[in-house]
């Protein structure tokens, strides 16, 4: 678990978090500036497609700004929760759901031309090869995915995932090694590093 | 924890972008933050009024659509309390929970954390409404929401519902919990008319289950994870054999891992 808080220096998260509850929408705004770019990358790695980690972006803030009352926030930082929301909105977009397309159509439109990344060199073959990933990982048990998703697609510490999982650390472990058993017999590269 | 599958590395978000996704986003949060302060004073009382109702009404009759109707006996008003926040804390989580408003507190039970069994929430509470049960990590006052949440057994379409219990079958296994000591906590459900559940060893001694509202819980030293192959007990072979005493005094006993097939 982090010593401390990502902005050290600046008000963290739960502050900004507390004072938006309180209505304090620049206070939110701080939060989205601090997170969208993490949010948007890893949106983008659990559905392959940047238009889609667009929309995602969106809907996981407008989930915040909702929820934003009821929470405690694990280890004062924003982004666990956040990424539990993107796998979760990610999840049901896969089945076919797409819930929260609704709550974005009824956002205001911009003249700004979307999918800004699309043409970046190289996109078809990273876009294939993650398209490769994330059909190995959604084939693993719900529990084992939530792990993966967390600690090795969003990069969150295994005490973070544990926090937000609801389990323990040992848990979250267990999972992942399960999982990298189950990954390495699709797919996926060799292990390379360590958990940290 | 550094990634060891082969993901695209993190891209710097461009500022027109973000800025292009705050500006249509600000409205819907400036509108959801501005209602959120006007509702904060009301809020808290319509909440104690609710749960007001459920205490001085002492036993409910709450019904669905399409499932039968129960009778749902007093709680305690921390744990009516504990329910609502576990269901709204999965729903903030972004799970969207069925009926949000159906689900009343089952049996509480200690997770004995301070026996270095590696648990991290120091009490379970499960929660029901007619069709299904849910298990929420509770904290005191505090929630984790619901573990596991999976939105079709919420609706009572899991292999562990309400609907699925028989009078030859009156209980079934919903959940388990397996800590690092070899200890065990059991959860499942029953019918109403259920009034103690115990499970027995081969030697013959009991080991009596907390049971409440049709939900039930109990420690033993020797788990199993119905339908979850790898676990312990995973085949009916193996369960735990529970024992159901009924209203009128019947006893009914069998495997807590429901027989496939």
């Amino acid at each position: 678990m982090r010593a401390e808080p990502e902005n050290v220096g600046e008000e963290d998260d739960q502050a900004l978090w507390e004072r938006a509850a309180g209505g304090d929408v620049d206070a939110f705004g701080e939060l989205f500036r601090r997170h969208s770019g993490a949010v948007w990358n890893h949106a983008y790695r659990l559905t392959g497609s940047w238009s889609a980690a667009e929309d995602l972006t969106s809907a996981a803030f407008l989930t915040a700004c909702r929820r934003i009352g009821g929470l405690t926030l694990v280890n004062r930082s924003a982004r666990p929760w956040l990424f539990a929301v993107i796998g979760n909105l990610a999840r049901r977009e896969r089945r076919g759901r797409g819930r929260f397309a609704a709550a974005l159509a009824r956002l205001p439109q911009s003249g700004i031309v979307r999918d800004h990344a699309d043409d970046v060199a190289g996109k078809i073959d990273a876009d294939h090869r993650l398209r490769e990933v994330l059909d190995a990982v959604a084939g693993l048990p719900r529990a084992e995915r939530e792990a993966v998703e967390l600690c090795l697609v969003g990069n969150l510490s295994t005490a973070e995932a544990a926090a937000v999982l609801g389990v323990t650390e040992a848990s979250v472990r267990s999972r992942i090694s399960r999982a990298r058993c189950r990954l390495r017999a699709t797919t996926l590269t060799a292990m390379t590093t360590e958990e940290r | 924890m550094d990634t060891d599958i082969d993901l695209p590395a993190d891209r710097p978000m461009p500022v027109e972008l973000q800025e292009h996704l705050w500006n249509r986003l600000r409205p819907q949060v400036a509108a959801t933050l501005t209602g959120r302060r006007r509702r904060s004073a009301v809020l808290p009382l319509s909440a104690a009024a609710a749960v007001g109702l459920l205490v001085v009404g002492g036993v409910l009759v709450l019904g669905q659509d399409d499932a039968p109707r129960r009778t749902i006996p007093a709680s305690d008003p921390a744990d009516v309390q504990l329910a609502h926040d576990c269901v709204t804390a999965t729903v903030a989580s972004g799970v969207e929970v069925p009926d949000p408003g159906s689900w009343t507190p089952g049996v509480k039970i200690d997770a004995d954390t301070g026996s270095g069994n590696g648990a991290a929430w120091p009490e379970f509470l499960m929660i029901r409404n007619d069709r299904a049960a849910a298990l929420c990590l509770v904290a005191g006052s505090s929630t984790g929401g619901i573990t596991g949440a999976d939105v079709a057994a919420m609706e009572g379409r899991g292999r562990h519902s309400y609907a699925t219990l028989t009078a030859a079958r009156p209980f079934d296994y919903l959940d388990a919990w397996n800590f690092l000591d070899g200890t065990s906590i059991q959860f499942g459900i029953t019918t109403e008319d259920v009034v103690a559940v115990s499970v027995v060893w081969q030697d013959g001694n009991v080991t009596p289950a907390l049971l409440h509202d049709g939900t039930f819980a109990v420690k033993i030293d020797r788990g199993e994870m119905c339908g979850r192959p790898g676990h312990i007990s995973a085949t009916p072979v193996a369960s735990n054999v529970v024992r159901v005493t009924l209203g009128d005094g019947q006893v009914v006993e069998g495997p807590l891992c429901k027989p496939t097939g």
